[in-house]
């Protein structure tokens, strides 16, 4: 499967889902002025690649946004949503919500992406 | 998945669900007709059912996403609101910091420069840059005299009162001062801001600082000072201009050889007088009116130059210097001996030369002498007769009056008060 990229604007994210490599990170800040346009395609590309991965796979979701909006928050939301459905539906899938280690604010914003979701592992990773 | 919005998903299911809902009812009302049917069909009321729970899955997730949402929002505002807070502190912090710098900064250079340096940092930067200018230069004649003769309160008296009034027609002008030298006033047109006209608002400047000096005059006779006059020198021309000095002191300044022609050309004026380059006339044009031309030669030039007095400066200006009123001269009848020395560059030459006061006229005196004088030449004139001997005038050469009988119209620079009043009373009498 072709890789996803998107280079980042100053008010969206870097994307890079690497189907080969069973990694899909996301980089960057994120207050797109239609967020719901700007991931479309992430989320066409991310059906398609979760409908046709094998079993056993270990898929790595990296998400390291430090600043994103309301609309983006939904869209995560959905995103963990989406990633839970299939870990429930039995594929390997580790989710880790990167923020500094001095942003407390973001570290919390990880929790509370943990608790929309029942089976997906969401790690909060500090970074110095 | 068709995403038409980020609640794309969530209207998909509600959308399914009413559309479920209105088939159900149009089911209901096929087989039930018009009558109350309390059972729908078994198969229907499962489905019902499932389509029930899909609808009500849906709601919680979309109330969760719903309370996250809030919650991050929330965190969000209230992060952006902290940030503009610390933003609002920082630019009233700043906005003190530059109010510093003017109060302190500003009594050293002019409000232009300080807020060019505000507007752009980079210019605090040592380094230097050529451009058009004109530098006027100002000096009070006899002022060292003067001091000799007052007290150190008074002579700081007497040029602060001075150096305020002309401060406030500078900065009126947007001149920037570039140093107070004593008694003397060197001022820059031209930079740090740049501006085409810069010749004509030196030369309004100087003809405005002139008719302060009234102002000034009069604060001083209030005050117990004596009256003073100032001469200005003004050019126009290329220089190098920038902050120059160290990193721990630097000032903005100008440097170049017409800075030094100013000078030169302020040390040709009596008070009263603007005298101006032929370069800053040129570039005046027809604005400004010219009393006279004179051809001096300043110390270090091998050829004369011409200099310009200026009378006044027309339109958009209109500032005019009053005429000098016609010389009233009174013929001695028994002409006054004196001796003098020439001064140049404040350096008094070593032997003195014989001539005679003949004739009095307002702040001038008529004197013959077998020595051939100049135009502008600064003299030491030491009284020796029996009456007023020893008493001493510091004069400059006007002209000469009649090249038959060497006599010239000098005028008084600096006297002392009972020379003042010696040359008064032979005036009156």
């Amino acid at each position: 499967m072709e890789k996803l990229l998107i280079e980042p604007t100053r008010s969206s994210p870097r994307i890079r889902f690497d189907g080969q490599a069973h990694l899909l990170e996301v980089t960057g800040e994120s207050y797109p002025e239609d967020a719901a346009m700007f991931y479309r395609p992430v989320f066409e590309w991310l059906t398609r690649y979760l409908e046709g991965l094998a079993a056993g796979v270990e898929v790595r979701v990296k998400l390291d946004v430090n600043y994103f909006n309301s609309s983006t928050s939904k869209i995560f939301m959905d995103l963990f949503e989406l990633l839970d459905d299939h870990v429930r539906a039995g594929k390997t899938i580790v989710a880790e919500w990167i923020s500094h280690e001095e942003n407390d604010m973001g570290i919390e914003f990880g929790e509370e992406f943990q608790e929309c979701v029942t089976d997906l592992p969401i790690h909060v990773v500090t970074r110095a | 998945m068709e995403r038409e919005g980020i609640f794309g998903k969530e209207e998909g299911f509600l959308k399914e669900a009413r559309a479920f809902l209105n088939e159900e009812r149009e089911r209901e009302i096929a087989v039930c007709g018009n009558t109350f049917c309390p059972k729908p069909h078994l198969d229907t009321y499962e489905g019902l059912l499932s389509r029930y729970d899909a609808l009500l899955t849906g709601y919680e997730k979309l109330q969760r996403k719903l309370g996250v949402m809030m919650r991050i929002s929330d965190k969000q505002q209230l992060k952006i609101n902290n940030t503009n807070q610390e933003l609002t502190e920082a630019k009233e912090q700043l906005e003190r910091r530059n109010e510093f710098i003017r109060n302190i900064f500003g009594r050293y250079v002019s409000d232009d420069v300080v807020d060019s340096l505000l507007d752009s940092p980079e210019g605090l930067s040592l380094g230097g840059e050529k451009r058009d200018v004109t530098i006027l230069m100002s000096d009070l004649r006899g002022f060292s005299a003067i001091s000799d003769s007052y007290s150190p309160e008074s002579v700081m008296g007497m040029l602060n009162i001075y150096l305020d009034e002309m401060t406030e027609v500078i900065e009126s002008h947007h001149g920037t001062i570039d140093a107070f030298i004593g008694d003397g006033i060197l001022v820059m047109f031209g930079a740090p801001v740049a501006m085409s006209d810069h010749p004509q608002r030196a030369v309004a400047c100087a003809v405005g600082m002139q008719l302060a000096m009234e102002r000034v005059n009069r604060r001083n006779v209030a005050a117990g000072y004596p009256e003073i006059a100032m001469g200005i020198g003004i050019n126009s021309g290329s220089v190098v201009v920038g902050n120059i000095g160290s990193a721990r002191r630097s000032k903005y300044t100008m440097i170049g050889m017409n800075v030094v022609h100013a000078s030169r050309i302020e040390s040709y004026t009596i008070g009263g007088q603007v005298l101006i380059s032929s370069e800053t006339r040129e570039r005046c044009g027809e604005v400004l009116a010219i009393r006279r031309e004179l051809q001096v030669i300043p110390k270090g030039y091998k050829e004369a130059i011409t200099i310009h007095e200026v009378a006044g400066i027309g339109a958009p200006y209109g500032l005019h210097l009053p005429t000098p009123a016609g010389v009233d001269c009174c013929l001695l009848s028994s002409p006054v001996p004196v001796c003098f020395a020439v001064v140049h560059d404040k350096q008094v030459e070593h032997w003195l030369t014989d001539g005679e006061i003949v004739g009095t006229g307002k702040n001038l005196v008529f004197l013959r002498s077998e020595r051939e004088l100049e135009s502008l030449v600064n003299l030491r004139l030491l009284l020796t007769g029996e009456e007023g001997s020893g008493l001493e005038v510091l004069a400059k050469v006007q002209d000469r009056v009649d090249s038959g009988c060497q006599v010239y119209r000098v005028a008084i620079t600096h006297a002392s008060t009972e020379a003042e009043g010696f040359l008064a009373q032979l005036q009156g009498g």
